[in-house]
């Protein structure tokens, strides 16, 4: 090993946390490198130097009783804190939860209502809406039947003496209706 | 490394017993005060940093996985307040008060007085150092931890480590007076 390495080492070597063989080897060179040695001894002596400096600036220094009492006081009232906080969590939790199961509940009515109403509304090419079926119109075939896909009313107008077909489809837009006379019906 | 009595303290620490908290300010508090002392360089803000650390402990024990020493996670806390006040300040150091610590520390009057203010540009030369290297600095050799525990405290690798406490001897070489350097010496020879 070359000296650069050794001095790499020389903390490690200190501390005495090298391998018995790496320590041993160093220990060696130390007794025949001069300048490496030099090193170490100049180490160790800033550490001395270092130790006592320090430890005379802080020799004065010492943890007085009112900041243990301090801080037994703060470990005490830490204690409610933490209480009132779990007491809060404790009772917003459910809350929250019914607040959100509540609002789920209205979006799936309002939307379920709506769509209850939809299916109510028959959809003409001329008009769009809910149409009044009980006021002077009746179904002449309750049991409408399916035709690829279309839903065939045929309604009577009473009043009008005439017979209205209504050929629905999930577009609105190919939603058709026209009228015959009842005479030509028969 | 742990021993067994602070394996009970730590389980009485993290069951919020008052008289373990007692016990582990009264074990760590000063060490940590002292180190935040060197960290800042103020005796105010070591307070507040060390308060601050054992507020936190007092918080987040349960947290402790005993993996290392309570010491060495405490000391982690109190190194990750000291960046966030940097962070904050947007400084390097804290405005110290140093100077002011020494006329109520009771040092003994025959001190030599030549040595007290060498010790005293010393300290100053260490207080202008970056925060990271100043850390490096406290952790190694007022500390007198292994390079591996400094890498756990401070989250980085152990390279990293090195390359820090190398760039921070040197500059504390750097500005040294050449009379100060030989003061380590004189502390060394003085010890044997």
């Amino acid at each position: 090993m070359k000296c650069k390495k050794y001095r790499e080492l020389i903390y490690e070597y200190r501390d005495g946390s090298l391998s018995q063989d790496i320590h041993k080897e160093i220990s060696e060179h130390l007794k025949v490198c001069r300048k490496c040695r030099e090193i170490y001894e100049r180490e160790g002596h800033l550490s001395e130097l270092l130790k006592s400096v320090m430890d005379r600036e802080t020799s004065s220094l010492v943890i007085d009783q009112s900041m243990i009492r301090r801080l037994k006081d703060a470990k005490e009232e830490r204690k409610p804190k933490i209480f009132a906080w779990r007491w809060i969590d404790f009772i917003l939790k459910p809350i929250s939860l019914l607040i959100v199961v509540l609002i789920v509940f209205l979006s799936v009515f309002v939307i379920h209502s709506s769509k209850s109403k939809e299916n109510k509304m028959i959809w003409l090419n001329d008009r769009a809406g809910v149409f009044d079926l009980e006021e002077d119109l009746t179904l002449t075939d309750p049991k409408a039947d399916w035709l690829e896909r279309r839903l065939i009313i045929t309604i009577v107008d009473e009043k009008q003496k005439r017979y209205g077909k209504i050929i629905t489809s999930k577009n609105p837009e190919k939603t058709i209706m026209y009228w015959e006379k009842m005479e030509a019906k028969k | 490394m742990k021993s067994e009595r602070e394996e009970t303290w730590v389980d009485a620490f993290k069951k919020g017993e008052p008289r373990s908290i007692e016990k582990v300010i009264t074990v760590y508090g000063t060490p940590l005060l002292r180190s935040a002392f060197l960290l800042c360089g103020s005796e105010v803000e070591a307070h507040d940093m060390v308060q601050e650390t054992f507020l936190q402990a007092i918080k987040s024990i349960h947290k402790f996985k005993g993996k290392s020493s309570l010491f060495t996670w405490l000391y982690g806390i109190l190194l990750n307040i000291f960046r966030q006040q940097i962070r904050k300040r947007r400084y390097s150091a804290f405005p110290g008060d140093f100077g002011d610590k020494n006329s109520k520390s009771g040092i003994n009057p025959e001190h030599n007085l030549e040595r007290k203010r060498e010790f005293s540009r010393v300290y100053s030369m260490i207080q202008t150092l970056s925060p990271h290297h100043r850390e490096a600095l406290i952790l190694r050799y007022y500390e007198g931890l292994k390079i591996t525990e400094i890498a756990e405290i401070a989250r980085v690798s152990k390279g990293t480590v090195k390359s820090r406490l190398h760039y921070a001897t040197e500059a504390l070489r750097k500005i040294m007076p050449s009379d100060l350097k030989h003061l380590g010496h004189s502390i060394a020879n003085n010890k044997e």
